[in-house]
């Protein structure tokens, strides 16, 4: 059940990502809400969750775009397992705390693709990658998280995602 | 237990290195997919037609109860005052094509051997690193790679991979395009390049400091490199800036298509 309801969410985040918020870009980029909810499920669930999450949700961005097979599943899940350290360290209640840690998070993630990127031979210039995508994106995902984890917190304590890991 | 950790650190180096060989394998610009990624597209396709076609109706109904139809009106005229402007571009370049061709008693004209299919766009990359969308025609369609694809208002990319019944198109405003292009009223040439500043402009560079570049000046594709036929609108210069070298200049230019609201293109299969 909680698997069926894990797959849904990332169902419905890559439909978003891909159909809505692509014409919600905010100074040219739309948020990786695939990434945010890696992040919610790896502090509620600890590293190996958040690894597996991070790969399977990667994964499935990479199949959509269809080049550099790999970079995201890569960069989220080690993502996922590095936040996932977090999981009995970390503050979950509040999501002002999970905005830092999503935009922290982000910056991680981001950095790592593009540095994945230039070993593929992409270049890039630094001062454009980081002010042109991974700052803003780093953004607009903390923001995301602000608005969405109270719903995420409340069905992972209360709700269908409670207790995932037993 | 240390057999376990060994194990789960030998699964992990292993799994990086396939993903790290996997991205290897599948970067742009090969001369084919390989089967699997040619399958994979075509079967990805219809979902993200459907995705597409779900959010384009939800966004029209959305904006049509917040604005009582009017944007509808509003966008149509943005279009057509697009396409008239590309237009207005051609035909001021077939004009000094005219003039130039008279004056050497030859006329050619190539655009006019053109084929044309019209395509659908069906997905965009889901990231925010690179600006490729993907279309319903594919290799069974005669779609080839490097094709040159077009609106009426002007330049819009190439054809950067072919799957059966699907192709994926390098749009001209990202990281890795570059074109070889044209300011149409003095002919200097240029070369107009994607930038990741989200500004939604394109940065025209190598220009030399011999000749002055207004803002508003057209620039049209040069046909110099062999992928892009001359004379296709790219679009208007807003500002130019002297590099940090000092030896030339940069133009940022505002592109004539509308990238953000790209619905249907069309894939010049010949020129």
């Amino acid at each position: 059940m909680h698997v069926f309801v894990l797959a849904l969410l990332v169902v419905a985040a890559v439909l978003l990502q891909t159909t809505v918020f692509q014409s919600l870009r905010v100074a040219g980029v739309s948020p990786n809400l695939i990434l945010v909810l890696v992040v919610f499920f790896a502090i509620s669930n600890g590293p190996r969750h958040g690894a597996v999450l991070g790969f399977v949700g990667g994964l499935v961005q990479d199949l959509l775009s269809g080049f550099y097979l790999g970079m995201n599943a890569l960069s989220m899940a080690l993502t996922g397992y590095i936040v996932g350290l977090g999981h009995h360290t970390l503050f979950r209640e509040s999501p002002w705390i999970m905005a830092v840690i999503t935009f922290v998070a982000s910056l991680g993630a981001e950095t790592v693709n593009y540095l994945l990127l230039l070993s593929l031979g992409v270049t890039i210039l630094p001062g454009n990658a980081f002010f042109g995508v991974i700052i803003p994106v780093a953004v607009y995902n903390s923001a995301v998280a602000v608005l969405a984890y109270r719903r995420y917190y409340s069905s992972s304590t209360k709700g269908l995602l409670r207790n995932f890991t037993n | 237990m240390r057999r376990t950790w060994w194990k789960r650190i030998l699964a992990a180096v292993t799994l990086v290195g396939v993903l790290i060989a996997a991205m290897f394998i599948t970067v742009p610009e090969r001369k084919e997919l390989t089967v699997l990624e040619s399958a994979l597209r075509d079967v990805v396709a219809p979902v993200q037609t459907g995705l597409t076609f779900v959010s384009e109706e939800a966004f029209s109904r959305i904006r049509s109860v917040f604005t009582l139809g009017r944007s509808a009106e509003t966008d149509e005229l943005r279009q057509r005052i697009r396409n008239l402007e590309g237009e207005l571009v051609s035909l001021e370049e077939f004009r000094l094509e005219n003039e130039r061709l008279r004056a050497l008693l030859v006329y050619r004209d190539g655009q006019d051997q053109s084929r044309l299919l019209l395509a659908r766009v069906v997905g965009r990359d889901p990231g925010n690193w690179f600006s490729t969308i993907r279309v319903n025609c594919g290799s069974e369609d005669g779609v080839r790679q490097d094709m040159v694809v077009v609106l009426p208002s002007g330049l819009v990319g190439r054809v950067l991979a072919v799957a059966e019944q699907t192709s994926d198109v390098l749009l001209i405003t990202d990281a890795r395009s570059g074109v070889g292009t044209l300011v149409q009223d003095t002919r200097l040439p240029g070369v107009v390049k994607g930038s990741l500043d989200r500004s939604g402009r394109l940065r025209m560079s190598y220009l030399t400091r011999e000749e002055d570049v207004e803002p508003n000046q057209a620039v049209v594709t040069s046909g110099l490199g062999g992928v892009f036929p001359k004379g296709i609108p790219v679009g208007r210069v807003v500002s130019v800036s002297n590099d940090p070298s000092g030896l030339t200049r940069s133009a940022e230019v505002i592109p004539m298509v509308d990238f953000d609201h790209l619905e249907e293109v069309f894939i010049i299969l010949s020129h």
